[in-house]
């Protein structure tokens, strides 16, 4: 019996359009064309809680709770040193940017460039984002109503 | 509160003669696990730890059902969360089409709060700090 497998379409989808761009760091600065991203809405924490609210039947206010409560927490942890893993999102943590010096003397907190807090996002999520599994859509009326100036 | 480094020593191979250096790494500790996190949370908030879990993964989903769909979500005392496309030049407005498109990514960019936070934690040597504690 012959297998039948499924396929899944698109997870996600963006909207491009293109555009002329210069570039400036090559020789004789060639005009040549690239995708442009058009964003969509940015999404803030009121939008998350509403969305989670729905999606859990949990009241807003400890929805709310929850989240202040979950970044508290991952900012406490990553400033101890410590990665802190999140259900179906991914592990945070830190990473230090230090400079070399000649000898281990040297070495003290002064040296140290940066801290950075590092996002990893968990496999499924990764390939959520993947190219993929999100569609294309090109918005040609987008670029010519830039360059219209509309 | 303080993050840990000790010294590393390492050889500088991009440099003629690869001389040796030395550098401050970070001292690694322990990770806090998914069910450690829900623990803590449900602790600090009196809410029961089935209903952390439940709101911790619907914020997820939330975060990736968004996110894949072109919104970048801005957490206000946190960060945002956003793709970001890599893609490259063509010479004429034809061959422009989503084949051009590389590589897209999730990425996170943490707020200026908590940057300035990680920024003003302290540092302590970690051989400093064993070597006190031995005393």
């Amino acid at each position: 019996m012959k297998k039948t497998t499924h396929t899944s379409g698109p997870l996600g989808s963006i909207i491009m359009y293109p555009e002329k761009v210069k570039l400036s760091y090559l020789e004789g600065k060639p005009e040549k064309y690239r995708l442009h991203w058009k964003r969509a809405t940015p999404m803030a924490d009121e939008d998350i809680t509403a969305y989670a609210a729905q999606m859990t039947h949990v009241p807003e206010s400890a929805i709310t709770l929850a989240q202040e409560a979950l970044f508290d927490a991952i900012t406490f942890f990553c400033v101890n040193g410590q990665s802190v893993q999140v259900p179906n999102l991914g592990t945070f943590s830190i990473q230090m940017d230090s400079s070399v010096v000649a000898t281990a003397k040297e070495v003290g907190a002064d040296t140290v460039k940066r801290r950075r807090l590092r996002f990893y996002p968990k496999a499924k999520l990764r390939a959520a984002c993947r190219l993929e599994n999100i569609r294309i859509d090109i918005d040609d009326l987008l670029r010519l109503k830039k360059e219209n100036g509309q | 509160m303080a993050l840990q480094y000790r010294v590393k020593r390492m050889q500088m191979n991009y440099k003629e003669g690869k001389p040796e250096g030395f550098q401050a790494q970070m001292v690694k500790q322990p990770i806090v696990r998914e069910d450690n996190l829900v623990e803590y949370i449900a602790n600090s908030t009196n809410l029961p730890r089935s209903t952390v879990l439940a709101c911790t993964m619907a914020i997820a989903d939330a975060i990736k059902l968004y996110v894949i769909h072109g919104h970048r979500v801005s957490f206000k005392h946190f960060g945002k969360f956003h793709l970001k496309v890599q893609n490259t030049c063509v010479d004429t407005l034809e061959e422009c089409q989503a084949d051009t498109v590389k590589r897209i990514q999730l990425c996170f960019t943490p707020n200026e709060d908590i940057k300035r936070v990680l920024n003003k934690t302290g540092l302590v040597n970690y051989a400093s700090l064993n070597d006190s504690n031995n005393d």
